[in-house]
């Protein structure tokens, strides 16, 4: 009996992924009347939840020992053009339209802490210091400070962190930099740390002024933290990067094959946060009764960009898992061949900035510190949908983004946006190589129209493509081929298709290039609709 | 009941998914109601879900894992409260274990107790109580007083001075009773510790319980061994200074740590072994390639000054050889009034938990101070492995290779740690 619990527990995932699939992607070629699918209904209320906790030892050495990767498959969740559709997850924020102002901005909606601060409790959890304050409009925040060794460093990446990953679509906290006089803190009188032996005491003023010591102070004198607004309302535990949450009724997608998680590989890539694992995440129930759902956060990003939060980044860090297979060569080589990324230079006159470079980074072989169920199974598709996003940034909405981390030095500045410049076009060199990075499609003037991203971005000349048109047979899921050429132009015979119809187009590039994209309109009166996208790999 | 509902969920999930399959073909042929859009059938799905919703729990290995953590593990380990109490014992002791109670959480967690018992596989043994005040005017004083007792059954010596021969090899039984009274101050920024250990030493040398070896007290005698026969006990006094000027690196730190220990041995029995000792050591991490390689360098003195007519104990003299210094010799391989020892690493990682090294070891003993040099020099290479943690290694397997043979260390400390006492 217990075998058969089991076996269902380890199938149903998969049926989940089955049904959704079902809808979603394995009839990408049979296009539905409200295809693409802009957002995910998520119509199920949440109905009782539990806060769920991760084991982080297990989930360590789980993922570092015993976990296999499995061969990666398509991701679910998307829609027909191979996008992933607004949920609880995910929002498709336009980047590349997003003001200044909107980027340092962020969700960041509710403003900063206002002195005075009550300081409500120490925080016991991760390696920086820290602890837990209300501000004079009671709202509570998770406050952590930088390593004494590297003032500014790991405040600014856990804002700058959350900012890019905001823009990029995802949900995160509202974390801002807190500077304030050291009066401005007061303990509240029934403050809290947790003993040694797990309960809570009271936390004295001797114990305060120790962990304030501990901070670096600014030029001033006043103290410099990040102050992490409270997640609304309801908290119900971080998410896992593999399987589905059985308490809540929208989470249909097994998450290690969600395209939005998958993704991030290439997003913490840019931004080197390491740290990926499902404690770095929380779930929290928002709305009331028929209105309760989940939605789901990024939090902690104290380890990205040069930062280890409580230590400058550990070169290997990105590089190579904690725990590796026995390296031979490495053992009987006496460590005398370094590799390219054990000897690149790191800004040490900056130490706010920590070990962040663009030096030997390579996008495709970036790893996060043990391996991510999701990240795993990242496949060419889901590296370039992310790697597009980390490409819509532009330079000046990375220097916005990166001002925020309120750096005294404007070199640090400087440095930062540069590696992050020189990041992110290397993440668009290797991801738009794997697929043929055309976007845009649309039909004007009977005209086909398109956009090569790597010829946008200067990664690549322009090419010359050839074009095969086809009449598609939604309910047959069947093409009868038109007529190849190398001109836009739509041809004829598919001009006077009745409304409703649907025409495709397979481009192609005239060499020996297995990359192809093949793109399906509905004709909708004036206008064709994209309903769209599939590709093949390199 | 829960097998049925499980059964029935995959059933309607199974259907529901052929359903809406069945729906997305049959759209284009005409179907065109409500339930064909593809926002509905994803919403179909999620409700069919909604009816089946349980409370998440973790996967069933993680379950298992929780349940062997907190029942096992948290108990075995607990460190505050009753657990188990691995190594206690001087070096040479074999692998030790015993109970142990631990509370870390009184006056405020600034008061530590701590007591355990420990035996070992070479029948060692030896327990300790202590009190440990410490974070205390505002994190710059620690106050700590303790008892104790071991009795390591079988110390191996081989005579004294550099020319003592390995063939000589016997062995004692050494009992310390000691207890201790001692005040230690941090400053500038835990940079700089400062402190004071008033201590009482009673002890006891017997005859050794190795079989197949002869006790000291066979090849040797009161003459050429002081405290042989006649022990003493001791008021000790010990001044302890350590500069920590290294910083955290990624594999280990980085920078110069300094430490010198001075005690002073006030013989209480009227057998004229009143000396003081010093100890001096420097240790400097070089990191090379992003800190992913790193040279150290250690040296190291221990010189005893016997007053007047007076003489050092031979169970109280520094000693050389074993894990922490020559790694190609014998533990306690050699015995003097002094000892330099300089050991250079070259650590390169393998991974973030794996460290290699091949390192070289040189040292001497010397009967008196006025000694001290490069003479009687032997030396050790050899090579190692480290598992560690970010900084430190929490385990070590070294293989030393000198003229007197080979010589396999398992160790569960880092060779460059600082002064151990056993006084």
């Amino acid at each position: 009996m217990v075998r058969i619990q089991r076996y269902l527990r380890q199938v149903l995932p998969h049926l989940l992924g089955f049904a959704f699939a079902a809808i979603t992607t394995c009839s990408a070629q049979q296009f539905l009347p409200d295809d693409p699918l802009t957002r995910t209904p998520e119509v199920g209320a949440v109905r009782k939840t539990d806060v769920q906790d991760i084991n982080a030892l297990y989930d360590f050495a789980h993922n570092s020992f015993h976990y296999k990767s499995p061969a990666a498959t398509d991701s679910l969740g998307v829609n027909t053009l191979g996008e992933v559709p607004d949920s609880s997850w995910f929002t498709n924020r336009d980047i590349s339209s997003l003001s200044v102002e909107a980027l340092k901005t962020g969700g960041r909606v509710h403003g900063g802490p206002q002195p005075p601060y009550t300081v409500v409790a120490a925080k016991t959890e991760g390696v920086s210091t820290g602890f837990r304050l209300r501000d004079a409009r009671g709202r509570l925040f998770f406050v952590k400070a930088d390593p004494p060794s590297n003032p500014e460093m790991a405040t600014a990446a856990d804002v700058m962190g959350a900012l890019f990953l905001y823009a990029a679509g995802y949900n995160v906290p509202e974390n801002y930099i807190l500077v304030g006089r050291r009066e401005e803190f007061r303990l509240a009188e029934k403050a809290t740390v947790q003993s040694i032996s797990g309960k809570n005491r009271r936390l004295t003023t001797g114990e305060l002024r120790q962990l304030f010591d501990r901070i670096p102070r600014e030029p001033d004198g006043r103290v410099r933290l990040m102050a992490s607004l409270s997640l609304p309302p309801k908290i119900a535990g971080p998410f896992r990067y593999a399987g589905v949450r059985s308490d809540d009724p929208n989470d249909l997608v097994p998450h290690q094959q969600r395209r939005d998680l998958r993704g991030l590989a290439v997003l913490f890539a840019w931004l080197n946060h390491t740290d990926a694992k499902g404690e770095n995440s929380m779930d929290t129930v928002e709305g009331e009764g028929e209105n309760a759902r989940f939605v789901h956060h990024l939090l902690d990003f104290g380890d990205s960009f040069g930062s280890d939060s409580d230590i400058a980044k550990d070169p290997r860090h990105g590089q190579e898992y904690i725990v590796l297979p026995m390296t031979w060569s490495r053992m009987y080589s006496f460590g005398l061949h370094p590799t390219d990324w054990e000897t690149v230079h790191y800004p040490q006159e900056m130490k706010a900035v920590g070990n962040f470079t663009a030096a030997a980074f390579d996008p495709l072989a970036w790893k996060a510190n043990y391996p991510n169920p999701a990240f795993v199974q990242l496949t060419p598709l889901d590296g370039y949908w992310a790697a597009k996003r980390v490409m819509a940034f532009r330079d000046e909405q990375i220097r916005a983004i990166v001002e925020e981390g309120q750096f005294q030095d404007p070199k640090v500045v400087d440095y930062v946006t540069r590696v992050l410049e020189a990041r992110r076009d290397a993440i668009g060199r290797a991801w738009f190589r794997q697929v043929l990075p055309l976007e845009g499609f649309r039909i004007v003037d009977d005209h086909l129209a398109f956009d090569d991203l790597a010829v946008q971005h200067g990664f690549a000349s322009p090419s010359r493509y050839q074009l095969s048109w086809f009449v598609w047979h939604n309910e047959a899921q069947r093409k009868d081929e038109v007529s190849t050429s190398e001109v836009p132009a739509l041809p004829t015979t598919l001009k006077s298709l009745a409304v409703g119809s649907y025409i495709g187009c397979r481009i192609a590039l005239e060499h020996t290039d297995k990359r192809s994209v093949t793109i399906y309109f509905r004709h909708e009166g004036d206008n064709w609709k994209l309903v769209g996208i599939s590709r093949t790999i390199a | 009941m829960r097998i049925q509902r499980l059964i029935q969920f995959a059933m309607l999930l199974m259907a529901s998914s052929i359903a809406l399959s069945a729906s997305a073909l049959a759209q284009d042929a005409g179907v065109t109601n409500d339930s064909a859009s593809r926002a509905q059938a994803v919403a179909a799905a999620e409700e069919e879900k909604a009816k089946h919703l349980k409370p998440q729990e973790p996967p069933r290995g993680e379950r298992k894992f929780d349940h062997i953590e907190k029942g096992i593990i948290d108990r075995l380990f607990n460190s505050n409260g009753p657990s188990l109490k691995f190594g206690g014992l001087p070096t040479g002791g074999g692998f030790s274990l015993g109970p142990q109670y631990t509370r870390q959480d009184l006056l405020a967690d600034h008061l530590t107790w701590n007591t355990y018992f420990v035996g070992s596989t070479r029948k060692w043994y030896g327990g300790e109580s202590s009190l440990d005040l410490h974070d205390l005017a505002n994190g710059h004083l620690e106050l700590r007083t303790d008892g104790g007792y071991q009795n390591a059954a079988s110390v191996w010596y081989f005579g004294e001075g550099p020319n003592s021969s390995k063939s000589n090899k016997t062995d004692f039984d050494r009992e310390f009773t000691t207890t201790h009274f001692s005040a230690l101050g941090h400053f500038f920024d835990q940079k700089l510790a400062v402190g004071y250990t008033l201590g009482g030493l009673l002890v006891h040398v017997g005859p050794g319980d190795l079989s197949g070896t002869p006790t000291t007290q066979q090849l040797f005698t009161e003459a050429d061994t002081p405290g042989l026969t006649e022990q003493s006990n001791f008021i000790t006094g010990t001044t302890t200074i350590q500069l920590d000027l290294s910083r955290a690196g990624f594999s280990n730190p980085e920078g110069l740590q300094l430490e010198a220990d001075d005690s002073q041995f006030f013989d209480r029995s009227g057998h004229q072994a009143n000396f003081h000792l010093l100890e001096t050591q420097a240790t400097y991490y070089l990191p090379l390639t992003n800190g992913i390689r790193t040279l150290v360098f250690r040296v190291r003195n221990e010189t005893a000054f016997p007053e007047d007519h007076q003489v050092v104990p031979f169970y109280l003299q520094p000693t050389l050889g074993g894990p922490d210094d020559l790694r190609g010799y014998d533990r306690y391989r050699f015995y003097a009034n002094g000892n330099s020892a300089a050991t250079a690493e070259y650590r390169w990682s393998i991974s973030q938990t794996l460290e290699m090294a091949i390192f070289g070891d040189g040292g001497n003993v010397y009967e008196r101070p006025g000694l001290i040099g490069f003479r009687d020099l032997r030396g050790d290479g050899g090579i190692g492995f480290r598992i560690k943690n970010k900084q430190a290694s929490v385990m070590r397997f070294d293989v030393g290779f000198s003229p007197e043979g080979v010589r396999v260390w398992f160790v569960f400390n880092d060779i460059f740690g600082k002064f151990s006492r056993i006084f």
